[in-house]
């Protein structure tokens, strides 16, 4: 929902995502990917690699593990061989640090990223859910889906979006975390 | 003609006239000696039968029974239409099986996909029928960059 983004630009929440509003410019170590999996396969009538058993994606960034990852590869006469689609199933969770350092954990059933460039327009989304909760020291929050915009650099939260903030330790507070939209 | 030789001759036949390889020729076998080079072309179903689908090769093949070969150095390539090289796998050493249009091994393979994706493994089957490739066990991946540039929220 557009509200959800209203409202945290509102209490100021970008400062405290920091990491979702300006993406980084990857670095070289950023950009190659390793993946690690039980098995795989790969067809090529489909275009599809698919990995299963405890399948494990690393980056710079962090972290994905799952179940199952399903990558689909563009028509073999596109120039860009990048893949268009991957789909993670089945116990998805991903550790990762924002920018600010924080360690952010973040799972739910399903993840779907999606790429396309249409018209000269790249478009580039993680799409999470359903149960998506994204946990870290200072904040949790969930939404259905929760739509990371990779070019955008921005995060919709859909429906269902329940935030908390948790006060900082030390603060002469319990820390416990309030509600911000229930 | 010993009896290898006679295995490389059926083989040969085999790959010639197999209706189930479709236009699969067996381009280099000399009918002599215990070893020889793999040399394989597949082509795409009419009316794309000029064009070249698919190009197995192998450095070394040695005659086993039930008409396999055990091939050294197996490298295959997979073409689209227009020519482009879609896949490679590469594999030291696995069982061939022209006539089931098969290749497996319990060894390790290399899988390359386009210009970005670099799979390998252990313990694979390779099956010309549907494109595919299967690896049973320790699958690694790299992506290249800016392939995925995955970025979590």
């Amino acid at each position: 929902m557009k509200k959800t983004l209203c409202l945290l630009s509102i209490v100021s929440l970008p400062a405290v995502l920091g990491a979702q509003t300006n993406p980084a410019p990857p670095t070289a170590a950023q950009q190659e990917i390793g993946l690690h999996a039980g098995r795989g396969y790969y067809r090529g009538s489909t275009r599809q690699v698919v990995y299963c058993d405890h399948v494990v994606v690393t980056n710079a960034q962090g972290r994905l593990s799952c179940e199952r990852l399903t990558i689909n590869l563009p028509p073999s006469e596109v120039a860009d061989s990048h893949p268009t689609n991957a789909v993670a199933e089945t116990n998805l969770d991903i550790i990762y640090i924002d920018k600010h350092g924080e360690t952010n954990h973040l799972v739910a059933d399903k993840g779907v990223y999606a790429y396309s460039v249409i018209d000269g327009v790249t478009n580039e989304t993680f799409t999470f859910g359903p149960h998506a909760t994204n946990t870290a020291a200072k904040f949790w929050f969930t939404g259905e889906p929760l739509v990371w915009d990779n070019i955008k650099g921005d995060f919709n939260f859909g429906t269902n979006v329940d935030l908390k903030l948790k006060q900082s330790a030390g603060s002469g507070t319990n820390g416990s975390p309030f509600n911000l939209m229930k | 003609m010993n009896v290898d030789a006679k295995k490389l001759f059926v083989a040969t036949l085999a790959l010639c006239f197999s209706p189930m390889l479709g236009q699969t020729q067996l381009q280099q076998v000399p009918l002599a000696g215990p070893a020889t080079r793999l040399s394989s072309v597949v082509y795409f179903d009419p009316p794309n039968e000029q064009h070249v689908k698919m190009r197995l090769e192998g450095a070394e093949m040695l005659p086993l029974p039930d008409t396999k070969f055990d091939v050294k150095k197996l490298v295959v390539r997979q073409f689209n239409l227009t020519g482009k090289l879609e896949a490679v796998v590469e594999a030291p050493q696995c069982i061939y099986a022209p006539m089931d249009g098969e290749a497996n091994s319990s060894g390790h393979v290399q899988l390359k996909l386009g210009d970005r994706i670099f799979v390998e493994g252990d313990g694979f089957l390779y099956r010309q029928s549907g494109d595919s490739v299967d690896i049973s066990n320790n699958v690694s991946t790299i992506i290249q960059a800016g392939s995925w540039n995955f970025s979590a929220p």
